[in-house]
Formats: structure tokens, C-alpha cells, sequence
């Protein structure tokens, strides 16, 4: 369990988080919404340790995270940035296998079962015919499998995702996100920032809706996506309906010449 | 695979071979077998220190080159291109001023620190582009060379020959404690950052990605830097400024071995080394009897992989 307790993080003078406090229980599939510099990566990076808070504590477990050593907690908590710009063009395998290094140290030696633990991941994230491909040469959807897949060899009981999606397009994004929820039904708990209100509906189990970096509301996906909610939050004109399929809220845009006459 | 280290391991015996062999005097192998008193001193007096000067210098400048280039994330990163050589050449000079022969490594040590200081902290407040990283290291290259010229010639005119030697990179006079001092320091640190090669792996996915995976980042990148610093004070100190063999080589190495810092940091030390020993054989060797600096051969090669590089459009392929 990640407990969030009165959290706060300035950035120089600049308020980014403002008391923030939220309970994630183990095996939710938690989204965190909210429009653009509402504070939503930062909060994944004092939750992944990147950053300290200024005041407040995030405990896991119960047990406050910056009593945690850092190679300690990377064997708890992973985390998928929205870029990885990756530097040198290493293969499949040895990126995945980097995943890895909470387990071998700083030296990085592989033991056996390291070995077939990235054997195993490279297997189920069906890219092992792959494996000696470089980085480079991937897709983008190929690309953000291998990313999860170096992320799950760090097998944490937490993943932190930072818009796995955004540059996928409506197919891949199902994919990869469909992956990232059999990874959670398999008992690992999913924290993620969503852009696209629909997606986040339609896989969170909870939100979690941040405004100017407070929060605005939380909550199941019916309880924070009302129109009310995201007219106040986006500043912008919506209809929420739900999805005929999941039964989840569906949110659609109205552009601003379309305003006219009642809901 | 194993032919590949096998390759390297041919070039380093026919570097070796050359290195001993040529020369103003030439030696053929059976002349090596039957060696006059005139020859034994040629050999082991002059060209055998010279030969291993050459190779732990290429060795120390590439593999510092390589870990400088992960954990800058800056394919164009080298001691030279960062302005650390120039700052090593500067902290020498000044040592030289205050008259402590003896300990030039320490003041070679403190330039390039300096230096590395000075690009680090102005490109953080800045938030400068890599290529204009590079930039600001050759401005600094430039400063710092030109008061070394300043100081030297005002101060020893006679000299003044052999400084511009050394600020081009010139393996023709060094002291052999200092040989074996570097030798001993830079194989120890290259070991290191040979076992530690995953800590680069990791530094080169970016900070955010590193910290989440449990690496401090500050720590690791604060060590190898300073003995970067280490390696490039004592190669300053040994060779004078030798540019673009930091930047030839690792690439190079890369292309053929991968980017796995386990993997391509020993290689870029045997390689590196028998790289620089090739390079000072023939500056010894092309204008007989006249020796030029290593650096010259080392800026032509420099320069014209630079140039291929960016006319090939090909900087992004060569990670």
C-alpha cells in the first residue's frame, strides 16, 4: 500500500504539489488526470524518489520511503518516464536485461536466475524473436513493450507509468494498455498518468484528478469523470456518456462553435 | 565475436611490433635477436618507454572518453572537446611556474577538475544543447592553451619550441617515474570502470530512468568524473593534449562491439592504446629524421572523422 500523507513539493518559491494526501491500495489500477502543468509528473517523481517532498511523507508499506535505500526501493517501485531517449543503440536483450541492476549491484553480474527471469519477461511480452534487434530500430509500439518489459524485469510490486500511451495510436495504446492490466490482475499494482480521459475510464479502477496541484476530486471513474468536474478542471465544454460496451463514462470534447443550447 | 577480439588483439601485437621496429634507426626482426650496446640503449632506453607512454595514454584517453560520452549523454564528449585537457595543461603549467616538478600529476589533476567544473555548472545554469557543451569546451581549450603559451614564453624563451610541441601532444620527453605512476594509476582506474561498466549502461538511459532503477545517481557520476580527472591528468602530464583519440576510438569500439560498457571498455584500453602507439610510430617515422607530435596525426585523423560524420549526416547513427 502507498499512503500519500499531506504531501507537498516546492519547486524554488513555486508551489507544484499542495498538500496532496491519497491511500493506493495494493492491486488498484490508479489514474491520475488532470490538464497540463496541474502537477500530475511530478507527483510520479516524488513517488518514485526522483524528487523530495518539502513537507508531508509518502510511506509504503508503512514504512516512509526516504528510509528506504534506494536499490531497495527500485525492487518495489518501477517506473516507465514518458521519454526514454535512449542513448546508444543497445539490443532487445540487453536493454531489458538492465532492468536487472537493483538485483546485481553496481558490478551488474547476472546470475542464473536473473538470467531466466529476463528470458521470461522477454517470452511474455512476446518479444524474445526480437531480442537482438536494436532499440533504434524499433516502432514506437515496439518500442514502449520493450520499455514495460525492462520495467517488469525489476519485478515490483508497484509500476509508475507516465503516459504509457502518448505516442501510440488508438490500436497500440489498447495493446499496451491491455498489458499493463494483465500485469495488474496479476497482482501488481498500477499507478499511471492518462491523458485521455476515455482510456482512463475505461482502465482505472480509481482516479485521482489534480487541478493547479491540489486535489480536485477522487475517486471511482463515475464519481470524477462528471462533466462538472472537467468543465471546472480543463476549462472546457464536455458531454459524458457512457461507453454502450464497459458501461464506463465516455467524455466527449465540443468545439467552441458548437456551443449552443442546453446539454 | 571472437574473431572481433581477436582483431584487437592482432592490432595491439603489430602496434607493438611497429612501435619497436621503427624509428630513425630501423629494426628488422633478426636485428632484434643480435642487438649492439648502441641498439639495446635505442630500444630500451628510448623506444620501449615511448611505446608504453604511447599506450597507456590512448588507452586512459579512450576509455575516459567512452564513460565521458555515457554519462554525458553527448556523443561528441572527450577530455578534449570538454576542455579538461586544456584545464589539465593550464594546472601543469602553473605547477611548472611554482617549480614542483615532482608533483605535476596533482596540478594536472586540479586543472582538469577546474575545468570539469566549469563546464558542468555553466551548462546546468544554462541548460546548454550538448553540441554547445562541446562549444564551451573548446573555448575553454582555447583560453587555457593560450595562457600556457603566455606564461611559457615570457617566462623561457628557449622552451618556447617545445611547449607548442606539447600543447599539439608530444610523447618525446617524460619523466619514467611519471611512466610508471600513470601506468600503475590508469590501469587500476580503467579496471574499475571496466567492472563497474553496468553503472555507465544505466547512466546513459537518463537520470529519471537511473534514479528509479536504485542508482545514486550523483554519487556515480561525481566518482567517474573525478577519475576521469585522474586518467586525464596523468595522460596530460605524460603526452601533453592529444585530442580526438577519446573520440575516434569509443566510437569505433561501439560500432563493433556494442554499446555494453563491460563489453567495449576493455577493448577501447587495448585499442586506444595501440591506436596512439601506431599514430606516435608514424610521427616518428613519416619525415625521418624530423619527428612531429603525435598530435598531428592524431587532429588529421580527428578532424577528418569529425568531417565525416557530419557531412554523412550520420551523428545519430554512430551511438
Amino acid at each position: 500500500m502507498l499512503y500519500i500523507k499531506n504531501m507537498s513539493f516546492s519547486y524554488g518559491r513555486e508551489k507544484i504539489l499542495k498538500n496532496l494526501s491519497a491511500e493506493i491500495k495494493d492491486g488498484e489500477f490508479f489514474g491520475i488526470i488532470g490538464p497540463n502543468g496541474s502537477g500530475k509528473t511530478t507527483l510520479l517523481k516524488v513517488m518514485t524518489k526522483i524528487l523530495k517532498p518539502s513537507s508531508g511523507s509518502i510511506m509504503l508499506n508503512g514504512k516512509d520511503i526516504k528510509k528506504i535505500p534506494a536499490l531497495q526501493y527500485a525492487k518495489s517501485v518501477s517506473f516507465l518516464p514518458s521519454e526514454i531517449e535512449v542513448a546508444f543503440s543497445y539490443a532487445v536483450g540487453e536493454f531489458v536485461a538492465m532492468g536487472r541492476f537493483p538485483y546485481t549491484g553496481r558490478y551488474g553480474n547476472m546470475s542464473a536466475a536473473d538470467r531466466k527471469k529476463v528470458m521470461d519477461v522477454l517470452e511474455k511480452f512476446e518479444i524474445g524473436s526480437y531480442g537482438s534487434r536494436k532499440i533504434q530500430e524499433l516502432s514506437d509500439g515496439e518500442k514502449q513493450r520493450v520499455f514495460l518489459a525492462q520495467a517488469i524485469v525489476q519485478e515490483p510490486s508497484v509500476i509508475i507509468l507516465d503516459e504509457p500511451t502518448s505516442h501510440l495510436d488508438i490500436g497500440h495504446s489498447f495493446r499496451i494498455l491491455d498489458i499493463i492490466k494483465d500485469l495488474n490482475r496479476s497482482g501488481i499494482t498500477v499507478i499511471s498518468v492518462l491523458h485521455d480521459l476515455n482510456l482512463a475510464s475505461e482502465y482505472c479502477t480509481r482516479l485521482l484528478m489534480l487541478k493547479n496541484g491540489e486535489i480536485f476530486s477522487q475517486g471511482s471513474p463515475e464519481e470524477v469523470l462528471t462533466y462538472a468536474n472537467i468543465e471546472q478542471v480543463y476549462q472546457t465544454k464536455v458531454l459524458v456518456y457512457k461507453n454502450p460496451r464497459s458501461g464506463k463514462p465516455y467524455v466527449f470534447g465540443i468545439p467552441a462553435g458548437l456551443l449552443t443550447g442546453d446539454r | 565475436m571472437k574473431i572481433k577480439y581477436a582483431a584487437v588483439f592482432l592490432i595491439l601485437g603489430l602496434a607493438i611490433l611497429a612501435g619497436i621496429c621503427f624509428g630513425t634507426e630501423f629494426f628488422s626482426i633478426p636485428r632484434l635477436f643480435s642487438l649492439s650496446e648502441i641498439d639495446k640503449t635505442i630500444l630500451f632506453r628510448l623506444r620501449i618507454p615511448r611505446l608504453m607512454a604511447g599506450f597507456i595514454v590512448g588507452a586512459g584517453l579512450s576509455v575516459t572518453g567512452a564513460v565521458l560520452q555515457a554519462i554525458l549523454k553527448n556523443p561528441l564528449a572527450e577530455s578534449y572537446t570538454l576542455g579538461i585537457s586544456g584545464g589539465a595543461s593550464l594546472g601543469i603549467c602553473i605547477g611548472v611556474l611554482l617549480g614542483r616538478v615532482t608533483v605535476i600529476p596533482y596540478f594536472a589533476f586540479l586543472g582538469a577538475v577546474m575545468s570539469i567544473m566549469i563546464v558542468l555548472l555553466a551548462s546546468i545554469k544554462r541548460r546548454f544543447s550538448n553540441p554547445t557543451v562541446i562549444l564551451l569546451g573548446v573555448a575553454l581549450n582555447f583560453l587555457f592553451s593560450s595562457f600556457v603559451l603566455f606564461v611559457m614564453a615570457v617566462i623561457r624563451n628557449e622552451q618556447f619550441q617545445s611547449t607548442m610541441l606539447w600543447l599539439i601532444g608530444d610523447i618525446s620527453y617524460f619523466p619514467g617515474r611519471l611512466l610508471a605512476a600513470g601506468m600503475v594509476s590508469i590501469t587500476a582506474i580503467s579496471l574499475f570502470l571496466v567492472f563497474s561498466g553496468r553503472v555507465y549502461d544505466i547512466m546513459s538511459l537518463g537520470d529519471e530512468k537511473a534514479v528509479s532503477m536504485g542508482l545514486n545517481m550523483e554519487r556515480e557520476k561525481k566518482l567517474a568524473l573525478l577519475l576521469c580527472c585522474v586518467i586525464v591528468g596523468f595522460c596530460v602530464s605524460l603526452a601533453g593534449i592529444i585530442g580526438f583519440v577519446g573520440l575516434i576510438i569509443p566510437h569505433i569500439t561501439r560500432f563493433f562491439f556494442g554499446p555494453s560498457h563491460k563489453r567495449s571498455l576493455p577493448v577501447n584500453f587495448i585499442a586506444g592504446g595501440s591506436f596512439l602507439v601506431i599514430a606516435d610510430t608514424a610521427a616518428r617515422t613519416l619525415i625521418r629524421p624530423v619527428e612531429m607530435p603525435v598530435g598531428v596525426i592524431t587532429g588529421f585523423f580527428g578532424g577528418l572523422f569529425f568531417l565525416a560524420i557530419l557531412l554523412k549526416g550520420r551523428y545519430r547513427e554512430m551511438w
